[in-house]
């Protein structure tokens, strides 16, 4: 066997191209095999001393931070630092000579601030300054790999940390979608100026992922002005800003955005005409009720569904002769079926009148459409 | 002058090299693909936060579908830990498919199911659905168990899922599958963060769960699986979601969404006649018409796979359930391929048409043919005495310590992405197991094939197996082998 592995290797220049090939790609095979091996275990053995190593840092991490952030409230017997200058060159000395560490400390200075809140997490702010963190942050935006000035960036929001414009504003035209919407996040979240600009330039649709994102950190900034969004939904001609506005009319509840929805209601686009009905139904205001009634029947049997499911939560009663209607007449099932949904709904206040619409409904009604009724009755369940 | 045979002998010879060197040159391909694929998902998982998406009232709402039949073992277990995973908007819509032991009765208990009215319609047709439950418990609000006429088949209980699904998306799985407590907002990300392309399914890998552990419903620690056919099977399925599936994923061409675990644009599965319940192969076949809807429609469709494990399914234990399920998966290539040939090199299914299903069969379907007629024709080398034993040993080592290399490969991913082992002696011990799997698994899955083919051209139906289940929480208290259940169950592919 080795003589003729020997014979072939020495005669390799004579042999036939395709045992040549072969023993190419099976050689080249071993040493992947063999690197293969190498590499898992390498691999393996770095991440043990990593999480050894985190898994002794992580307390003492903890513990200084926790120091730090309730410095002044901690009695003096628990000080085991003099001052708070001592708490960070203690930081910067013994640990943050490498950079994997502060990494870590960074991670750790994010979780804190996830549960921490007012002075506190004004604190955390305070010892990302002292132990010089912002600078570390500051070089992932410059960093080359997009990744890790997204990382950076996303490190700055999670913080809370002011950042000036002129870091922000040139990412937010990157090349890489992920730097220049986690930069427009940034803006929204750490600018003092007017943060929503980006929604009048933007051409791009935004991604559900980004509005998303958007959505939370706008609804859970505290600190953000929050603008009257009629004028984006009447004037933008980016549709996914237009519905996104209109979320956001929705979440805040901005009655004097309305007009601006209502208008919607008029728009060529079926799905921008979907959400404005959404938006009317979930702010409940019943100005609107009769538009949305007589549009109705342009409409197709998307936003036909969702001007059903408006007037349910709407509930005016109002229009329990139409919903009546559409529940007989509708001609497909998810008219009928989100009829009953919206009449039960348009009942509930009138326990006499809810008794008998249902007697009289039930009397001409299908087998499918008593099914609906009943559905729509059970007190046990909870209807989304 | 030469004779026929020498013709014959060369045009094989010739056809299997090339055919051979295709082979060799897309799995490096694969695992080119795979590796760019898998560093696109963690770049973009770094800028995303799970939890923002699971708590945003914005992410689209999900309904997890699981048929079960006879599971009365695992069913309690199962569904409780499909009614605590990380999302808002979900509902979890369990069908009892006719099911002869008590698997209703449980879940009804257990739950406090009562029976309602339920506005349903047949958008795709199934057995007769006899009745619906949802709890009185809050706490189970989530919860909807259909109760249908035996459908033979999981594509039966599925499409009674899809037809009461009430959100956009729904997620396929079976109720003997442990999930991942971020299984939907995982599978959810592609759909979410895609910006060029209508997602219209993702899917994850599945996992062996047998000789991991489980508490609550809940993985707690996962191992290579020590019974041998479910270790080669662990190979096989990381090679098939770590190196072929995200491959075909970062090129937009996956053939497949196994039905263990994937997540589905409703409106396109309706549309495109939602599962085929004589199908074999009805997550694939599924898939096949949701692209030819696409097509047809004009719909710039992306299919996407996400390289993170978040489904842990029991494998066949015994070498007999194996074979079965092997044969199964066989016929329904073979079904597949003859209900779909019309898209075979058809430019007008682009990707899918001249990529995938060409790819599926020149590789996939027609693999075990070329294979069994390569051993028949070395045979009759051999008797001829015209084989070169030297040469045909290296051609033979070539294809041996590729096909390990490839399994090595793929192991190596997982291990560089995940570490999903604990120890070095477990990832180690399965990359060793690649070193025999082509002298003990693959004859076994070679001869399955085969069988599959030649039962399906005969005419002769396989049954739904009779998996032996354990159940996830047996581990500890195991139960007799006759209390177990021996009923057909659904089994996952990869």
């Amino acid at each position: 066997m080795i003589s003729f592995i020997s014979n072939l290797i020495q005669n390799f220049r004579h042999q036939a191209l395709v045992i040549q090939m072969s023993l190419i790609v099976i050689a080249a095979c071993i040493i992947v095999i063999l690197l293969g091996f190498i590499i898992i275990s390498v691999s393996r053995y770095r991440k043990r001393v990593r999480d050894r190593r985190e898994a002794k840092l992580i307390p003492t991490f903890d513990e200084l931070i926790y120091h730090y952030i309730s410095f002044d409230q901690l009695p003096i017997s628990e000080k085991e630092f003099q001052t708070k200058e001592g708490i960070v060159q203690e930081i910067d000395k013994k640990y943050f000579y490498r950079t994997k560490n502060k990494q870590l400390f960074l991670d750790r200075l994010i979780g804190f601030k996830k549960t921490f809140s007012g002075d506190m997490s004004e604190e955390i702010n305070e010892l990302f300054y002292d132990v010089g963190l912002h600078k570390f942050c500051m070089s992932k935006l410059s960093a080359f790999a997009r990744h890790r000035k997204t990382k950076g960036l996303t490190e700055f929001i999670a913080l809370g940390v002011p950042l000036a414009d002129v870091h922000i504003i040139p990412l937010t035209h990157s090349r890489s979608r992920a730097v220049r919407t986690t930069a427009r996040h940034a803006y929204i979240k750490l600018s003092k100026n007017n943060p929503f600009t980006f929604f009048d330039s933007s051409k791009e649709d935004l991604l559900v992922w980004e509005q998303i994102e958007l959505f939370q950190i706008i609804t859970t900034n505290e600190h953000l002005v929050i603008p009257n969004f009629s004028s984006w939904i009447a004037h933008s001609k980016n549709k996914s800003i237009v519905k996104f506005c209109l979320r956001l009319v929705e979440h805040y509840h901005q009655t004097e955005a309305l007009p601006s929805v209502q208008r919607q209601l008029d728009s060529p686009e079926a799905d921008i005409r979907s959400a404005a009905i959404r938006c009317l139904g979930n702010m409940r205001n019943t100005d609107y009720e009769d538009k949305m009634v007589r549009i109705y029947y342009e409409q197709n049997l998307d936003c036909q569904v969702d001007i059903l499911d408006a007037l349910g939560r709407i509930a005016s009663g109002r229009y329990v002769d139409f919903l009546v209607n559409e529940f007989r007449n509708g001609s497909e099932f998810l008219i009928r079926k989100a009829a009953s949904k919206a009449l039960m709904r348009n009942l509930v206040y009138d326990p006499e009148e809810k008794e008998r619409v249902i007697a009289e409904v039930m009397e001409h009604s299908s087998d499918e459409q008593k099914t609906m009724i009943n559905y729509y009755q059970y007190p046990i369940l909870k209807f989304a | 002058m030469h004779t026929p045979f020498y013709y014959f002998t060369w045009f094989y010879e010739y056809a299997v090299f090339f055919y051979g060197i295709t082979l060799f040159i897309s799995y490096l391909l694969l695992a080119l693909f795979s590796s760019i694929a898998i560093r696109a998902y963690f770049k973009k998982k770094s800028y995303t936060d799970n939890e923002t998406i699971i708590y945003s009232p914005l992410a689209p709402g999900i309904s997890v579908i699981a048929p079960a039949y006879n599971e009365e073992l695992s069913i309690i277990a199962n569904v409780r830990s499909l009614l605590t995973l990380n999302y808002v908007f979900y509902e979890v819509i369990i069908i009892n498919d006719g099911s002869t032991d008590k698997t209703l009765e449980f879940l009804i208990e257990e739950f406090e199911l009562v029976k309602i009215d339920y506005p349903y319609i047949d958008r795709i047709n199934t057995q007769p659905v006899k009745q619906f439950f949802k709890s009185v418990n809050p706490a189970f609000s989530k919860l909807l168990v259909i109760d249908k006429e035996n459908g033979k088949s999981k594509a039966d209980g599925s499409n009674a899922g899809v037809n009461a699904a009430k959100y956009p998306y729904y997620v396929c799985t079976d109720v003997d599958c442990i999930l991942h407590k971020d299984t939907l907002v995982e599978l959810m990300r592609p759909i979410i963060q895609e910006s060029k392309r209508t997602i219209i399914a993702t899917g994850g890998p599945l996992r062996m769960a047998n000789s991991c552990d489980f508490e609550g419903g809940e993985l707690i620690r996962m191992r290579p699986p020590k019974p041998l056919i479910p270790r080669f099977q662990e190979i096989e399925y990381i090679r098939a979601y770590m190196l072929s599936k995200m491959g075909w994923s970062l090129v937009n061409a996956v053939p497949n969404v196994s039905g263990g675990l994937g997540l589905f644009n409703t409106e396109i599965a309706i549309k495109a006649g939602g599962y085929d319940y004589k199908s074999y192969a009805e997550d694939q076949d599924l898939i096949m018409r949701m692209i030819q809807y696409c097509c047809q429609e004009k719909i710039k469709y992306g299919i996407r796979y996400i390289p993170k494990t978040l489904c842990w399914t029991e494998g066949p234990p015994t070498l007999k359930a194996f074979v079965r399920q092997r044969t199964r998966w066989a016929q329904g290539l073979l079904q597949l391929m003859l209900a779909h040939k019309k898209m075979f090199f058809n430019p007008r299914y682009k990707r899918a048409g001249l990529i995938v299903f060409p790819y599926n069969f020149f590789f996939e379907f027609i693999a075990p043919i070329v294979e069994i007629t390569g051993i028949i024709y070395m045979i009759v080398l051999a008797l001829m005495d015209r084989i070169n034993w030297p040469f045909a040993a290296v051609v033979f080592t070539f294809a041996y310590i590729y096909s390990v290399c490839m399994s090595i490969i793929a192991v190596l991913w997982d291990q560089l992405a995940f570490k999903n082992y604990k120890t070095w002696r477990e990832a180690i011990g399965l990359c060793l197991t690649a070193f025999v799997e082509m002298f003990l698994f693959h004859p076994i899955v070679l001869f399955s094939g085969i069988r599959g083919y030649i039962y399906y051209m005969s005419g002769r139906r396989d049954k739904w197996g009779d998996m032996q289940r354990k159940g996830f929480d047996t581990q500890k208290t195991k139960k007799p082998a006759a209390e177990r259940s021996t009923a057909p169950s659904y089994e996952p592919q990869p």
